[in-house]
């Protein structure tokens, strides 16, 4: 490459490498809008997990009992005589004579069944403790299924029912469980829209045909109730009678929704129903200690490591490290865009992943550095030298990142939440790397022109 | 070089150190869990609820918080504060030991309450004192997580079988079995506070043994093919091949603990201490592929070769016979 067109792409390159870093990190006031309009950086979009950004929680009351806040709220003398306080704490009143040995099994009870139906989720951090004895505290990271549509949907209590009209056809009774109608239900994806799947069994498909087949006759009432006690859960509406052995109910605007009522379904065919009723108190949004503090030192530590990792190879390979600079920056770049852009939620362990994807990166450009050394000893040119040093990498490159793909890609289709985001950025990080590694080649052959001593800038030396 | 000359012959104790600590470690977490943090282990809290005329006073909240933490400080009670906001005000929460003193709670939260009531009577408080009992452990997580990390190792095994060699496959298998187990066995053994982070770790330590181990088995694959590696035994081959590279194992392995070490020292709370979880993977996954794996495949080497040797004397038995 000449030393002009080198020296145009080195600026025009680096010019957009600038624009794209402050891009990604400044957030500031757009001027010429009276310091109205803000610019968030790509930086500030990324989501965070709840182990640096804090999540939501609710505590949800079972009935009978009461915060302290509430109580103290009351203004009904009358109605206020009926608590006491707990004696096992200051943080709850309670109905009196509500604590009967019925109670404290049936609060036993919606304890696991909600700590079931909430693990069904798979959220990263998701959590399900008993707080003050006798209410329950769910935490959730931010996002659509954050604590209070958690708790609010899936601490419904009650029998599972399907009815039409007044007729109810599928119920739990002494004959009967919801399993001998339903075999499963589940939440899925379909060309951008969420359904719930519930697979039927053969009494199960007589059942809904029967049902489907009045409501669909019906002028004025088509609609197929499912109900969890007194809380609907879906209204069906039917237009033709229905006999398949799956059934899929669509019109849900995102899938934690969808997901919620298949869980509901699902707890039913399990039996793992809720006997008390539950009342959602204040939802709360937190954050962890310094959590602001902890995510620039999160950004200055990557920075660190990549300034480490420039400055190990400017001690062994000198110039060198320049191209190895460049490439780990436009790695960094792309990562960065890549899970603002996709909006996934990186937890820490993503974070890891990234920085990991760096290091490959690093180390694959040392390995080729060194090799293209040991070719230039043999007495080849330096163009000569970094072609063969390519072509005797390539396999051992490929290798590597097929293996580090491999494993990252088969976590990420067998695991569920954290464990499964953190694949995804594994993967994406073992691909950037493999480009980082042909974008090495073409920096390299950019950047070399313009050096005055060829041999310097690779650290090598040509014996006379 | 000296460190790196006689590691194929170190079989035995490679053994011995890795079943102690693989045995340790589920001995630990059989018998006493892994030590999760306070996020996933019971605890108590001090809960002040204000009203939303207080979320507009941010240096009024923080000197009440610095006032409620040195009440429980003087009450010899070590408290974390977490900030909480509602629709209708906000929580200051500090958590607390599940081990803490309930007397000393109970007049923790007088002396709060005697202070709201005395300088802070505005901001509408509620003061209480709450236990929290941890009964969240996603089982379905590390069912799945197991899962994905065997067929992934079974996958690189046989990846790494096809391309280098079978005992190479072989060797990687146990090596990655070793490396992930090894991983959640230091984080048991070593107590470190964990949250529900930590089925992280054996990804992130298979993840950096395969990288790991690529590189030493590319590293054998291209010295075994030099002239004078071929009159040597196998443990002599592994040996050499080690040490001609060990400058760039023990770079990478530093590299790798540093830059976990840095964002350790960052991070705050569970995260700080996931991170020092991920130094141990990075330690134990560097011990598998250039000590114990090593080790193991020079074994393997030695049988393989001795048969190849075997075949090749009855193929040159029968060539001369016909």
């Amino acid at each position: 490459m000449g030393k002009k067109k080198s020296m145009t792409l080195i600026i025009l390159l680096s010019i957009v490498m600038v624009i794209l870093l402050l891009l990604s990190t400044v957030s500031c006031t757009i001027p010429f809008t009276n310091g109205v309009k803000e610019y968030n950086s790509i930086l500030s979009n990324v989501n965070l997990g709840m182990d640096v950004n804090g999540g939501t929680y609710a505590v949800i009351y079972p009935e009978g009992v009461i915060s302290v806040a509430e109580y103290n709220d009351m203004e009904d003398e009358t109605e206020k005589a009926k608590y006491e306080a707990y004696e096992g704490n200051s943080a709850i009143y309670m109905q009196r004579d509500t604590l009967t040995d019925s109670f404290k099994e049936s609060f036993q009870e919606a304890v696991d069944v909600l700590t079931y139906r909430v693990e069904s989720k798979h959220l990263a951090g998701a959590s399900v403790c008993v707080e003050n004895d006798y209410t329950i505290r769910v935490t959730a990271p931010y996002g659509d299924s954050n604590a209070a549509a958690i708790a609010g949907q899936l601490s419904y209590s009650g029998d599972f029912t399907l009815s039409y009209g007044n007729k109810t056809y599928i119920k739990n009774n002494h004959n009967h469980d919801i399993s001998d109608y339903i075999k499963s239900a589940g939440a899925l994806e379909n060309a951008g829209s969420y359904l719930v799947e519930i697979k039927l069994t053969k009494d199960g498909r007589a059942k809904i045909k029967e049902a489907s087949a009045l409501a669909a006759a019906s002028d004025s009432d088509s609609a197929l109730v499912f109900a969890m006690g007194d809380n609907q859960i879906v209204s069906l509406t039917v237009e033709e009678e229905i006999d398949n052995s799956s059934l899929y109910i669509s019109g849900y605007t995102d899938l934690q929704t969808a997901e919620n009522v298949a869980i509901l379904i699902q707890s039913a065919v399990e039996e793992k129903i809720l006997n008390l009723d539950f009342t959602v108190g204040d939802v709360r949004s937190y954050e962890p200690a310094n959590s602001e503090l902890t995510k620039t030192l999160i950004v200055l530590a990557i920075a660190l490591i990549v300034t480490l990792e420039i400055l190990l190879t400017a001690l062994v390979f000198k110039g060198l490290s320049v191209v190895n600079a460049y490439a780990l920056v436009t790695y960094g770049l792309a990562m960065l865009i890549t899970v603002a852009i996709a909006g996934w939620t990186l937890t820490l362990g993503g974070v890891i992943m990234a920085v990991l994807g760096g290091l490959i990166l690093s180390a694959v450009n040392v390995f080729v550095f060194h090799t293209m050394q040991k070719e230039f000893y043999k007495g080849r040119t330096i163009a000569a030298a970094v072609k063969s040093a390519y072509k005797r990498t390539l396999l051992s490159i490929v290798d590597l990142h097929v293996v580090l793909f491999i494993v990252a890609l088969v976590v990420f289709l067998i695991a569920v939440g954290a464990v499964k985001t953190m694949a995804l950025v594994a993967m994406v990080a073992v691909a950037y790397s493999f480009i980082g590694y042909w974008l090495t080649r073409f920096y390299w052959y950019m950047i070399m022109p313009q050096a005055k001593d060829q041999y310097t800038f690779c650290n090598v030396v040509r014996e006379k | 070089m000296n460190q790196f000359k006689k590691i194929a012959q170190k079989r035995t104790l490679f053994l011995v150190i890795s079943i102690v600590l693989l045995v340790a470690g589920f001995v630990m977490a059989a018998l006493l869990g892994f030590n999760y943090e306070k996020d996933m282990a019971d605890k108590q809290s001090v809960t002040v609820e204000y009203d939303v005329y207080m979320t507009l006073q941010d240096e009024r909240l923080d000197n009440f918080a610095e006032e409620c933490l040195k009440i429980l400080s003087d009450n010899g009670i070590l408290a974390t504060r977490v900030n909480a906001t509602t629709a209708n005000g906000g929580v200051l929460e500090f958590v607390l030991s599940a081990k803490a003193d309930k007397a000393a709670v109970n007049a923790s939260v007088e002396a709060i309450r005697n202070l709201t009531a005395n300088s802070y009577a505005d901001g509408f408080f509620t003061v209480c004192a709450n236990t929290n009992v941890a009964s969240f452990h996603d089982s379905a997580v590390w069912l799945r997580v197991g899962i994905a990390l065997g067929v992934a190792v079974l996958c690189i095994a046989v990846y790494m079988s096809i391309r280098y060699k079978l005992a190479m496959g072989l060797s990687m298998f146990v090596g990655a079995l070793h490396a992930t187990a090894l991983a959640y066995a230091l984080t048991a053994i070593l107590r470190i506070p964990v949250s529900y982070e930590v089925a992280l770790v054996g990804v992130i330590a298979l993840l950096l043994y395969a990288a790991m181990q690529v590189m030493v088995f590319d590293g054998m694959k291209r010295a075994f093919k030099k002239e004078e590696y071929q009159d040597k035994d196998a443990d002599t081959q592994v040996n050499m091949a080690l040490a001609r590279n060990k400058k760039t194992y023990y770079l990478l392995t530093a590299i790798f603990a540093i830059s976990c070490l840095i964002l350790a020292i960052v991070a705050t709370g569970a995260s700080r201490w996931f991170m020092v979880a991920c130094v141990a993977a990075v330690l134990g996954s560097a011990y598998t592929a250039f000590c114990f794996v090593p080790a193991i495949y020079a074994a393997m080497k030695k049988i393989a070769d001795k048969k190849a040797a075997e075949k090749a004397k009855y193929t040159y038995a029968a060539k001369k016979q016909a």
